[in-house]
């Protein structure tokens, strides 16, 4: 059994599209993303006079005349992972000044594209022969999505469930994560945590046939370095770079330690792609260059017969 | 989660707030200041070793094109490194990932290509750690030992100064260099990091010290100190006999031709190697767009600067002709010039001040950048390793990290092995006088990633059309970044066609080198498809790991 697993690919139309299209083009018989699939910025499209609209997207300035300039752009945002909102210079204004306009906003715009992915999912994976294709939130997704994704025909949505992958393998969710600085949808204190993964986790059958798929890696297993912050957010930086440190979760390694599932399947932390053991337990971090369209995965060959990990190796899509 | 997204607020702000950068933000995970320009101008400094290579373009230049004007080799060579400098920051811009040419050729022309690059980048490099470690005996400390034994009036010192630069002691010490490296990066990436932000500030104090001698000193007082400094411990020659006896043994002082610069103008560009260094940290670069460009700019201005500055006063000071009767005399007369050391700039600045606290400085920031050098060209060994065992193309075990360290020591154990045994080969056999061309090792890996730019456009649409507006631009509708491409190529081609004319600047250039060179990057190429073959019976296809999914 071949798996695609990739995460952290936040809102970009141009990575769920090639995600979708990742079961054949890997040869895969199921298809599985981790988890913080919504974006994280809004490009304001400012309508400064009449038929003219100015934007400042990656560090430029867009000042653009016609609705074919203005559609290409907005395909440039939504491919990056960000949404964009037309709107005159007062509305703009305003909402910089109202937090809770401005968060209905963000909730809107993912709603939508959410609705349109899982639109495209139907389509794309309809048939006799579709890829079975599993879904979670991770932590920086607002709880929004969750019944979007649940009503879609052909995608099944994984927060807090095990399901069974097409060759009998349990799969058990939790896209939680520990505290981060910023205070995220979905981050929870590490108590709150252990109790959820312990949660599915119990309801797993037989953990050596299982994978957990935890969207926080396990605490200090070199799949979880993030970046040491020091005050207001500065990276701390020294000569020889920037200062990494193990952010993952402590309750999420024990649970691994503990139960020693075949894989654990992980994501967050996108500079810290990699692979590595705990105990039999393969773990994997596809790593997120999302803002590129470049979809990170995972191809993963299960030994059915051996019932062990025979490859897991990272792409670049 | 990101170390490479923009500017966010704190963790109990509003459920969304906004940035003055244009964007509304919303509370989410990675937010966070990255590395900044000051950040990037820092690491290439570190990349072209300022002080190192200062010291030995004198070397350089009077054995490789003597009659050539230095100042105008440095500033063309300047001008033209432009063309290498846009090239990466472009291709940064538009692949803004850590990894350098190995992304840029692996994603825009063949993974084969890119490998094969790396590969022969990987050899220079590790031959690098050889070289470098015996550089830092022969012309940091043993040249540390003369000056500071001249100021201090220690014989001692002087007779260390003299004895240290046999092969055992370069041995040795290089070996004390490559092990000390070892033992630092087994510490892991904390200690690593400390050690270089504290060695950074003598090195570049001590380089500020050498521009302040060279702008406080005359020819006369330089002549004086230097006569005496000979008369006291060397072999009795004044700077006055040194111009006399090579005069005698044949050297004649040749005009400054149109042609010698044009074979001295790739020096004019070796000395800036490194300085797009960032380009393999790019992933981790704020605003990669803009600080890349910028801050390598920046950096290569400063280099020129420093550069410029610290050779005009030292050849008006020392004298052209004089640098030229040394090396000429070292190469053809059977006592050589009577110098103790090699004529690198730091010896004659040592000389210069009669001050115990400025040669001390100079001498510690000296032998400071070139172990600095050695940190950097581990750590992107290191990486360049890591790489190829996530993609593949070498064993899993490469990338066992030390839980307690956080410590790669399986790859860095390789690292070590692999410069102690190119280390050893070089003191003690002439197989490297031979067959080792440094300079054409590394070119060609600049040379190839020339096409990456240049394909950029026609085979990678989708990257191209997402790069900033900047990049994207054309000229009589031709790409820039192609046209860059293009400038790139043209360098390095010169580059390469002078180390193939000049041995003094980059080593052999005989059949044996040739099939060196070829040897290498034949056997990346061997070992790429070996590989393929290998995963590919493992059910893996590592090309498809590569290539990208169409979207639609």
């Amino acid at each position: 059994m071949r798996l695609f697993y990739a995460s952290d690919i936040h809102g970009s139309d141009r990575c769920f599209k090639k995600f979708l299209n990742a079961g054949k083009f890997y040869s895969a018989d199921a298809i599985l993303v981790g988890g913080d699939i919504t974006g994280k910025a809004i490009v304001p499209l400012v309508e400064t006079a009449p038929g003219e609209v100015r934007a400042t997207f990656l560090g430029s300035e867009h000042v653009l005349g016609s609705a074919e300039e203005i559609a290409a752009l907005e395909q440039r945002i939504a491919d990056t992972g960000y949404y964009s909102h037309r709107c005159g210079p007062d509305e703009e204004a305003a909402l910089r000044d109202d937090p809770d306009a401005l968060h209905a906003l963000f909730v809107r715009r993912i709603v939508e594209r959410m609705e349109r992915w899982m639109e495209l999912a139907d389509q794309r994976l309809s048939g006799a022969d579709g890829m079975p294709c599993f879904m979670n939130a991770g932590n920086d997704d607002p709880p929004e999505v969750d019944a979007v994704i649940d009503a879609a025909a052909r995608v099944e949505f994984l927060e807090g469930r095990v399901v069974r992958l097409p060759n009998g393998i349990e799969v058990a969710s939790c896209g939680y994560a520990n505290k981060t600085p910023w205070n995220c949808p979905r981050d929870v204190e590490e108590p709150e945590l252990a109790r959820r993964l312990d949660s599915v986790a119990g309801a797993v059958e037989d953990p050596s046939w299982a994978m957990f798929n935890f969207h926080c890696p396990p605490y200090d297993s070199q799949i979880d370095q993030g970046p040491r912050l020091g005050e207001d957010f500065q990276l701390r930086q020294t000569a020889g770079g920037i200062e990494m440190h193990a952010v993952g979760s402590t309750a999420c390694r024990e649970v691994i330690e503990r139960d020693q599932p075949l894989m654990g399947l992980h994501g967050h932390l996108h500079e810290s792609r990699g692979t590595v053991k705990i105990g039999r337990t393969v773990c994997v971090n596809p790593g997120s260059e999302y803002t590129e369209g470049i979809l990170r995965g995972a191809l993963i060959d299960v030994h059915d017969r051996k019932r062990k990990v025979k490859n897991c190796v990272l792409t670049t899509g | 989660m990101s170390t490479s997204e923009s500017v966010g607020g704190p963790g109990d702000a509003p459920a969304a707030s906004t940035t003055s950068g244009g964007l509304f933000l919303r509370r989410s995970s990675g937010l966070v200041r990255e590395f900044g320009g000051k950040d990037v101008f820092v690491f290439n400094t570190i990349g072209y070793a300022l002080g190192l290579v200062l010291g030995i373009i004198p070397l350089l230049m009077a054995g490789a094109v003597p009659e050539a004007n230095v100042l105008l080799t440095v500033a063309l060579g300047t001008v033209l490194t432009v063309a290498n400098a846009m090239t990466y920051a472009y291709l940064s811009a538009a692949m803004p990932r850590s990894g350098g040419e190995y992304v840029y050729l692996g994603r825009v022309v063949h993974p084969a290509a890119g490998f094969t690059a790396n590969w022969g980048f990987q050899w220079s490099q590790l031959l690098g750690l050889g070289l470098y470690a015996s550089f830092t005996v022969n012309f940091g400390i043993a040249v540390a030992f003369l000056t500071l034994g001249n100021v201090l009036d220690s014989a001692g010192l002087v007779s260390a100064g003299e004895n240290v630069s046999g092969d055992w002691w370069t041995f040795g010490l290089g070996t004390a260099m490559i092990v000390s490296v070892l033992v630092v990066l087994s510490m892991g990436p904390r200690v690593v990091r400390r050690v270089l932000n504290v060695l950074f500030i003598p090195a570049i104090i001590g380089s500020f010290v050498t521009l302040l001698v060279l702008l406080t000193t005359t020819r006369s007082e330089f002549v004086s100190r230097f006569n005496t400094f000979m008369a006291d411990r060397a072999d009795g020659q004044t700077y006055q006999s040194i111009l006399s006896a090579a005069d005698k043994a044949g050297y004649v002082e040749k005009a400054s031709t149109v042609g010698a610069l044009l074979l001295a103008v790739p020096i004019g560009y070796y000395i800036y190697i490194g300085f797009t260094y960032s380009t393999y940290i790019g992933g981790e670069v704020k605003e990669p767009a803009r600080t890349q460009p910028r801050m390598i700019a920046a950096t290569l201005a400063f280099a020129a600067v420093m550069y410029l500055l610290c050779l005009w006063r030292f050849y008006d000071i020392v004298g052209q002709d004089f640098i030229n009767s040394v090396i000429y005399l070292n190469d053809n007369a059977k006592g050589g010039s009577g110098l103790p050391v090699d004529p690198v700039l730091n010896f004659f600045t040592g000389i210069m001040t009669g001050s115990t606290i400025l040669n001390v400085l100079m001498a510690i920031s000296f032998f400071l950048w070139n172990f600095l050098l050695l940190f950097v060209i581990a750590m992107v060994c290191t990486r360049n390793l890591f790489a190829w065992s996530v993609d593949r193309v070498a064993p899993d075990a490469l990338t066992k990290v030390d839980r307690r360290f956080h410590a790669p020591w399986v790859a860095t154990l390789v690292i070590i092995a692999c410069a102690e045994i190119l280390l050893a080969l070089f003191v003690f056999t002439t197989i490297f006088d031979n067959v080792s061309n440094y300079i054409v090792l590394f070119s060609i890996a600049f040379w190839m990633a020339s096409f990456a730019a240049i394909l950029l456009p026609t085979r990678r649409p989708e990257i191209f059309a997402a790069a900033p507006d900047y990049v994207q631009r054309r000229v009589g509708g031709v790409p820039v970044i192609t046209l860059l491409g293009i400038g790139n190529l043209v360098l390095f081609s010169m580059v390469l066609y002078s180390a193939f004319k000049l041995p003094a600047f980059s080593g052999p250039t005989g059949s044996g080198a040739v099939l060196f060179v070829i040897g290498v990057y034949v056997s990346g190429v061997v070992w790429y498809l070996a590989a393929k073959a290998i995963q590919k019976r493992r059910g893996v296809d590592i090309e498809l790991l590569y290539r990208e999914i169409p979207p639609e």
